[in-house]
């Protein structure tokens, strides 16, 4: 992928996650589903996204140090900041549909 | 050239200039446009402020009597709607018009007519809004408009539709300028501005323009939806057919949220502008500013719900939209922090416009951190709907708005006018701005908290709520004198004001390398750039410009040219000549104010007719191409293509950008469907309308217009099939259109319930493409036929809209059909 799009991936990771999370609550608490189930599949959601997101951290700390390549590491970074935070609610929020 | 360049620019001056008297409204040269949007802003900004003091008249003490419930109804919804869409925005916007094609090295923006086309929709729109007061029958419904409370049953009167329709009108505005503010940074940058050297402003613009193409059309989409449900009785908003009021809240906030931002961010990107001028030294952590401005417009999508905390959702949706507004803080707090790390090694003079930087910072970071307050739910809950809030909204917006506005005024006035506005008055235009609004607004925190309730026209005596109230009241009027003083400054300073020099704030940016006030063609030559600052690093490049030592100095056959750029090397790629001034922008954006009046009198045929005007204008602006040569000298030793024959030409990247907004249509229909689905326990209420021979074929003729343009973009320029092929096509589409109305208007009505309106909403948007689709074949085929070489850049454009047309068409129909039997 060209630099200026490969440098959006991040944010981009981090709104197909919240996206996802939010479909995904409103899908389960529409057709029922419990709330252990709910949790659960959020956590992995979450998991996949920040490990998505660590592993772009980790390959860009070889890559080169170029003006794309900085902000590209910048936005995962924030990416990764914003997902772990929406994820640490998984344990502290009641999953129930109300 | 011998004669220092004077000749080029006389020739340059002939060429771009605009025409005199009355005739000036042809004009379509973006410094035109530019500050035809920042005087008509002002004029909005005001009416706004005076409505403002009205309702703080009325709550200066309590029991007040000054105006009555229903008049402050209407105002507040009046001073909402008209700050929001009619004087943050477009105010904004014509600075970005009227500054980025200066900054970033071009003559103009990419669409002239466009540009023109926009404001003047804004106008009407403003207008229509407040023909609605002039008639008495103003909007009352709160600038957010919920229904049910705007709907036909709460608000019978056409005061909601005056506000639907002429907001609607300000909102495709916003959308035009977006586009052709995105496609001009992405293309038409000097040679050698690569995204690393963009300067800032760019940047902040370049992610704004591409949030208003996402965040402004869920509103388009939901304003339409109200206004047919008032209208033709399309239960879309009724949840006793299986509609939603929600879903409105979710529209408009989908839209409302990032909003804010699209306010904030053009104006943060000023002070990053003018900051590292004032410090003299360059912006600190550029890259981490680029960082921060990205993650902004990414995060304030996520942000939406936060305005609905009290409607009852999950406590986990909301608390992801709690997170998602506690993490805006981060990319929020970077850009003001590089803005401290510029200031603090400098010794920057306190000049006008640096006095409003410390305003902004003083002011916005109080407003932010009221924000993380209530991005809190349980504290949201308790201040929710109160004074508290407004606080925090005007701290923000006027903070993160108005003060760099102010700024950004003082610091471009000799660049508008050529004129230097008067010290003295500036001074006490900020000092009284400042303090009147911190009297104002940070007791107003206290009423808030004290139960002051917002949209309440009075309260009891005795509840601790007099003296907040009542000063409040004076600081706004204090504040009022200093706007006046302000707006004084700007008049007196057009006849009064000193001459400027040129540069007068030694700046490092192209903006400045033109005389002033600016020539209409901004540069006699294009430059180079080789750094973020040209003109820190060339201080004689202003000379050079103007001698037509660089790029593209030449005055040719009357063509106004610029010089299009590779979007991420910059490297130049095409000639690009755009049109001059012309009536067909206001007669297009009559014609489209037509169409609103139409449904606002229910005479059709008035909507109808406006219409037929836009296709038409539309499609001569597509058809009447300049005749070029294949290639041409662009100087240097340079030889590049004409636009007309480039493979990407602009209007490729401006139909791109268009379907961005497009797209943001189309998914917000799809999020209607699925949200209905999930809130009504029996979707959709009726058993879904069972599909016959018409419906595959529809869908058959769709696809199949799309494989004969792909036939006819593949043959040979040699051939001259063309206009048949395109004939072909567009009579497939109207196949795709009449039978699927054949099957709809047998199968289901538009009024049964949600699930049948919504339908037809999808109908009538799939009906817009293929109109859309036939118009453009129209004037690829009367363009073709008098230029064959051509075919390649025309039927690129064509191509792009005609493909994504029949995607969205398969994708929306076969979801809306086929997920009901799925589920």
């Amino acid at each position: 992928m060209k630099p200026p799009l490969n440098m959006l991936i991040g944010p981009a990771i981090w709104g197909a996650h919240f996206l996802l999370c939010y479909a995904l609550l409103s899908v389960g608490c529409a057709l029922g589903w419990p709330s252990n189930a709910l949790r659960w599949s959020l956590g992995a959601l979450t998991a996949l996204a920040l490990t998505w997101l660590g592993c772009r951290l980790a390959v860009a700390g070889r890559s080169a140090n170029d003006f794309h390549a900085r902000v590209g590491r910048g936005l995962d970074l924030l990416a990764l900041i914003a997902v772990l935070w929406l994820g640490a609610a998984l344990p502290l929020v009641p999953a129930a549909c109300r | 050239m011998s004669d220092g360049g004077e000749r080029l620019r006389a020739e340059l001056t002939r060429i771009w200039g605009n025409p005199p008297g009355w005739r000036a409204l042809a004009a379509v040269n973006h410094s035109a446009v530019g500050r035809r949007f920042v005087v008509t802003g002002l004029a909005f900004f005001a009416v706004g402020g005076l409505l403002a003091m009205l309702m703080r008249v009325q709550l200066a003490v309590p029991g007040n009597d000054f105006i009555d419930q229903d008049t402050y109804n209407a105002l507040f919804t009046l001073h909402g709607t008209t700050m929001m869409f009619l004087f943050a925005v477009p105010i904004l916007e014509g600075f970005a018009v009227y500054l980025v094609p200066k900054l970033i090295g071009a003559r103009d923006l990419l669409f002239p007519r466009l540009g023109a086309y926009g404001y003047w929709c804004y106008l009407f729109g403003g207008l229509l809004l407040y023909a609605g007061v002039l008639i008495g029958a103003a909007p009352d419904g709160g600038w957010f408009m919920y229904p049910p409370l705007t709907g036909p049953r709460y608000s019978p009167g056409p005061g909601a539709d005056f506000w639907l329709l002429g907001v609607t009108l300000a909102e495709v505005s916003a959308v035009t300028a977006a586009v052709e503010l995105a496609s001009t940074i992405l293309t038409a940058r000097a040679p050698g501005m690569t995204l690393a050297r963009m300067p800032i402003f760019a940047w902040y613009m370049l992610v704004v323009a591409f949030m208003i193409l996402i965040g402004f059309p869920p509103l388009i989409l939901g304003s339409v939806l109200l206004e047919l449900e008032r209208a033709f009785a399309m239960p879309f908003y009724d949840p006793r057919l299986g509609g939603d009021p929600l879903l409105w809240q979710h529209l408009f906030w989908l839209f409302g949220h990032p909003e804010v931002y699209i306010i904030f961010l053009p104006a943060v990107g000023m002070l990053a502008t003018l900051v590292p001028v004032l410090a003299q030294r360059p912006l600190a952590s550029y890259a981490w500013v680029v960082i921060a401005v990205i993650a902004t417009g990414f995060l304030s999508f996520g942000l939406w719900v936060h305005h609905m905390y009290a409607t009852g959702l999950p406590y986990l949706a909301l608390s992801f939209f709690a997170a998602a507004s506690m993490a805006v803080a981060v990319p929020t707090g970077i850009q003001v922090f590089t803005l401290i790390a510029t200031l603090w090694p400098a010794r920057p003079r306190l000049s006008v416009p640096m006095l409003y930087v410390f305003g902004f910072l003083f002011v916005f970071v109080l407003g932010g951190l009221t924000g993380v307050m209530v991005a809190l739910v349980p504290f949201d809950w308790q201040a929710h709907d109160s004074h508290f809030v407004v606080a925090h909204l005007h701290y923000v917006l006027i903070g993160g708005m108005v003060f760099p506005l102010f700024a950004a005024l003082y610091f471009w006035l000799p660049h508008f006018s050529g004129r230097l506005p008067s010290r003295r008055l500036g001074y006490i235009g900020f000092w009284l701005l400042f303090v009147g609004f911190n009297l104002t607004f940070l007791v107003m925190h206290l009423a808030g908290l004290l139960g002051m309730p917002r949209r309440v026209y009075t309260y009891s005596a005795n509840l601790g709520l007099d003296w907040p109230n009542l000063l409040s009241t004076v600081g706004s009027f204090v504040m009022s004198i200093g706007v006046a003083a302000v707006l004084l400054d700007l008049l007196l300073h057009l006849r009064l004001g000193r001459r400027s020099p040129p540069n007068p704030w030694r700046a490092d940016s192209l903006d400045w390398a033109m005389p002033l006030p600016p020539p209409p063609y901004n540069f006699a030559s294009i430059p180079a750039v080789d750094d973020r600052h040209p003109l820190w690093r060339s201080p004689a490049l202003a000379q050079e410009l103007a001698r037509g030592d660089h790029y593209l100095a030449r005055a040719e056959a009357d063509r106004r040219e610029l010089l299009a750029t590779d979007p991420i090397t910059a490297r130049p790629i095409q000639v690009v000549v755009v049109p001059g001034n012309s009536w067909s922008p206001l007669i297009m954006a009559l014609a489209t104010a037509a169409i609103a009046v139409g449904v606002l009198l229910a005479q059709y045929w008035l909507s109808a007719l406006g219409l037929l005007v836009v296709i038409t204008v539309a499609c001569a602006w597509a058809a009447r191409r300049p005749r070029l040569p294949a290639r041409t000298a662009a100087g240097h030793g340079l030889t590049l293509p004409f636009h007309t024959h480039h493979p990407r030409p602009p209007g490729w990247w401006g139909t791109a950008l268009s379907l961005l907004a497009d797209a943001t249509i189309g998914a917000s229909l799809l999020f209607a469907y699925f949200y209905y689905w999930t809130v009504n326990a029996d979707w959709p209420p009726q058993p879904p309308p069972a599909t016959d021979w018409r419906l595959p074929l529809a869908l058959a003729a769709l696809a199949a217009s799309s494989g004969l343009l792909m036939a006819t973009q593949r043959l040979p320029e040699a051939r001259r099939s063309a206009g048949a092929t395109l004939s072909g096509a567009a009579a497939l589409q109207a196949v795709f259109v009449g039978l699927g109305l054949w099957w709809l208007t047998a199968s289901v009505a538009p009024d049964a319930d949600a699930y049948g309106a919504l339908l037809w909403a999808i109908a009538g948007w799939l009906g817009l493409h293929a109109l859309g689709c036939v118009s453009m074949a129209a004037a690829a085929a009367a363009a073709l036929a008098r230029e064959r070489s051509e075919r390649r850049s025309v039927l690129a454009t064509v191509g792009l809209f005609w493909h994504y047309s029949t995607l969205q068409g398969l994708a929306l129909a076969g979801t809306a059909l086929a997920f009901p039997r799925l589920a």
